[in-house]
């Protein structure tokens, strides 16, 4: 074979792909279905609603996960004027406001039928209440046992010297489990104390590090490289974690929500799926896909029964929310980066 | 003739658009903080360390090459596998060592110990027989020998030592697969543009990374190159002593080349697999072909006596890659998360290494030859019809070592396409910094994976028969 003709047999197959991958991208942009974005660790629930949307409304909805919660909101900011998105699920409460600031959202003020007004967090009306649960301690009751520990009360407990080497809680820079855990802390504790124990939990940590979201510490403490972790109270009821327990003097209560994006491609269809996601039958999805307590009284709830109940709940403070950029920011650089 | 000059100066521009539009969008201003100022000093103080170790290891290394020729693509293995394959390999193998601040000089210095050795053995062989001879019938301290040969292998010392600083200095996936503790200039940028997309912090960090690229470019263009490799009638002689060390710094390349490709005994993720390396490899054969055609028109303008893909080799080559991903991203983020977007940003940064590896074969035909041939064909049908066919195997080689480049390349897929099409690549990187046992375990099995296909690639492409013009 000449090296003209293999050169040829090259470029042949490159502009078959070419054809095909500007196809991809030309449907990408230009065609009728709607996209929705979450983080990875609710990705049981972002498929199990668009596949639900899709067979009752007839249309073609796919859910592609973003890492964690904190990471997609970024991407949204960074891709806002031509978004390949066009709703987005897993907003956080206490990291919604940069999207509003960057004008990244719709707001079409919908009234929804069924929603509790005190669900609603955002007064604006662009993001809306999609599920709640608590963020607190929780750790492993057979590992402890083992190594002959009491379990940990209280943030503070978590300083002792026995618990060295065996405590995490995921990276705020790119989770929004991590980001809830830094707003905790703040609440808690007061910013300057907050971050002395920070630094001082840094001492803690166990050999895995942080983890860059749900689904990574999830992972961790299912293989037992973590016993302690700021975390979901729903580790506590997962059967992928049997041995986890919560303690349940205190925790924070971390909602979220979903939004349109304003420059969505299908932005009538993307406001027809937050309705359907606030809907009794978008609800009916949230507790058996993704462990999370729904806003609508009257939906379905089963795996959330044995849900620990904490005795004091903290509840995030809006006036705290201009800070979260700079805590992330001062937890890369001082915490992550020692 | 100005015709032919139009597709390198399209080339160049498109290439250099990306970093007008970043000074468009965010102003030359510098704005330095604390922080900035000790991630700038980290950045150059680990590039002067690595290049400093590589060049002690590639100098343990050049007896055993000397020697035992059959060492040296066992230790050039972790030069050529994804950075990512060898970095995780260093973790397993060191553990948390590799966390700290010298995991990052050991990191580099066991990809570029090789590299280093190979130009300072070319440089060794280049020296002439006669000096060798004189200088062990001559002098009789070892020490002054010594002195002679290094005076010979000076060229090559400051040449392996400077092009592994600007490496260093714009290393990207090392930094980032060590946990981000200590971050280089480039890692910064890739932080900053995606998890603080919210903050406008990486307008900050624009000015300082061309400034930075301007000052890596600049000692490049005066440093010469060293004497190309041309065997000696005889091998330098090395002592027994010299040998045995130089060994036992390989037997380390050997176990590093193992835990390299250790985790292929374990396969873990097979069927989530498939998608992104099928995504890899589409993207690797319209990156490659279209990298085909930019050199092909790079030597038509050379046929004509145009400088300008020369120049552009030297503007492209210590160019900061997270800028270059960032700008391309504002430039065509219509097609952001698309396999489109990676393909035609892997194409300009492919294209001027892909150059760098033709232009001597080329240089190697007669002049007389090439202007005969220009002469009565014109540069266009003489280099489609006559050179691709001379330079032939070069081509090819040069083709496939364009597919091993993109099969590798991390930055642009993690800055160009998170939350749309994933490649190999970037999905090893997601895994291994997920922090999650399992996830990371599937993260080994990806990176030994995607080090096979490139070093397999790589090896392919020395088994091509070479011609009097071949790399």
């Amino acid at each position: 074979m000449s090296i003209r003709a293999l050169l040829a047999a090259v470029f042949a197959v490159a502009v078959i792909l070419v054809a095909m991958l500007a196809l991809q991208a030309y449907q990408q942009t230009t065609e009728k279905r709607l996209i929705i974005v979450g983080p990875q660790g609710i990705s049981d629930l972002g498929k199990a609603l668009a596949q639900e949307f899709s067979r009752r409304y007839g249309v073609n909805a796919t859910f592609v996960p973003l890492g964690g919660a904190v990471e997609m909101v970024n991407e949204l900011v960074r891709n806002k004027d031509n978004p390949p998105w066009d709703v987005a699920i897993g907003i956080p409460e206490f990291y919604y406001t940069v999207l509003i600031e960057r004008e990244v959202l719709y707001c079409p003020g919908v009234k929804i039928d069924g929603v509790p007004a005190e669900e609603y967090w955002d007064a604006r009306g662009c993001v809306y209440p999609l599920d709640k649960s608590y963020i607190g301690i929780v750790y492993n009751e057979t590992a402890l046992a083992r190594l002959g520990l009491r379990p940990p009360e209280t943030l503070d407990d978590l300083l002792r010297p026995e618990y060295k080497g065996l405590v995490t809680y995921p990276n705020p820079v790119t989770s929004g489990t991590g980001l809830a855990v830094l707003s905790w802390v703040m609440s808690v504790k007061g910013e300057e104390e907050g971050w002395r124990h920070l630094k001082q939990l840094a001492g803690q940590i166990a050999k895995v590090g942080y983890p860059s979201g749900f689904t990574a510490t999830r992972n961790a403490l299912k293989r037992g490289d973590v016993v302690v972790a700021l975390s979901w109270f729903s580790h506590a009821i997962d059967p992928g974690t049997p041995h986890m327990r919560a303690a349940t003097s205190s925790a924070f209560l971390y909602r979220e929500g979903v939004a349109v994006l304003k420059n969505s491609k299908n932005r009538d269809l993307a406001v027809e799926f937050v309705k359907f996601a606030l809907s009794k039958e978008g609800q009916d999805l949230v507790d058996p896909y993704n462990y999370m307590l729904p806003v609508r009284p009257d939906a379905k709830i089963e795996n959330n029964k044995g849900l620990p109940q904490p005795q004091s709940v903290v509840v995030y403070n809006p006036a705290l929310g201009s800070k979260a950029d700079e805590w992330r920011l001062r937890w890369q650089r001082e915490i992550a980066g020692g | 003739m100005r015709r032919y000059v139009i597709p390198p100066l399209f080339f160049l521009s498109a290439f250099t658009l990306p970093y007008f539009i970043l000074l468009a969008r965010y102003g030359a201003f510098l704005r330095v903080d604390s922080y900035l100022l000790w991630v700038f000093a980290f950045t150059g103080a680990q590039a002067a360390a690595s290049a400093a170790l590589s060049l002690a290891v590639g100098l343990a290394l050049v007896p055993a090459y000397v020697r035992f020729p059959w060492v040296k693509p066992v230790t050039l293995v972790p030069f050529f596998a994804p950075a990512l394959s060898t970095v995780d390999a260093l973790i397993r193998l060191h553990g948390d060592f590799m966390y700290g601040p010298w995991g990052i000089v050991v990191a580099h210095a066991v990809y570029y110990g090789p590299y280093v050795a190979l130009v300072v053995e070319s440089n060794l062989r280049s020296i002439p027989a006669d000096l060798l001879e004189a200088a062990d019938l001559y002098v009789r301290r070892a020490t002054a020998r010594l002195r002679i040969i290094f005076a010979e292998l000076r060229p090559a010392v400051l040449y392996s030592f400077f092009t592994v600083f600007i490496f260093s200095f714009l290393s990207f996936t090392t930094p980032l697969l060590l946990g981000g503790r200590y971050p280089t200039l480039e890692l910064l940028v890739y932080i900053y543009a995606t998890s603080f997309a919210s903050t406008d912090l990486v307008a900050g960090l624009v000015s300082l990374g061309l400034l930075s690229s301007a000052a890596l470019a600049l000692p490049l263009l005066r440093i010469p190159a060293p004497p190309p490799a041309e065997p000696a009638p005889r091998a330098p002689a090395v002592g027994p002593i010299p040998a045995a060390i130089s060994l036992g710094a390989t037997a380390y390349f050997f176990v590093v080349v193992f835990h390299v490709f250790s985790p292929l005994l374990a396969p873990r993720g097979v069927d989530a697999m498939v998608q992104p390396l099928f995504n890899s490899f589409a993207v690797a054969l319209t990156a490659s072909a279209a990298v085909l055609l930019v050199l092909l028109s790079f030597l038509v303008s050379d046929s004509v006596g145009s400088r300008l893909p020369a120049l552009t080799y030297v503007v492209t080559v210590s160019l900061s890659k997270s800028l270059f991903a960032l700008g391309f991203f504002h430039m065509a983020q219509p097609l952001y998360g698309t396999l489109l977007i990676l393909t035609a940003a892997h194409t300009l940064v492919i294209a001027p290494l892909a150059y760098s590896l033709v232009k001597p074969a080329w240089e190697k035909i007669r002049i007389d030859a090439r202007e005969a041939c220009v002469l009565y064909l014109g540069p266009l049908k003489c280099v489609t019809r006559i050179i691709s066919e001379a330079l032939g195997p070069t081509l090819v080689q040069t083709w496939l070592v364009a597919i091993a480049s993109s099969l590798s390349e991390t930055t642009l897929a993690l800055m160009l396409t998170t939350g749309g099409a994933a490649t190999l690549s970037a999905e090893a990187v997601r895994l291994l910094t997920s922090r999650a046992p399992d996830l990371v375990e599937t993260g080994h099995f990806y990176s030994a994976a995607l080090a096979l296909l490139a070093l397999a690639l790589l090896a392919a492409s020395r088994l091509i028969k070479p011609r009097p013009y071949s790399i």
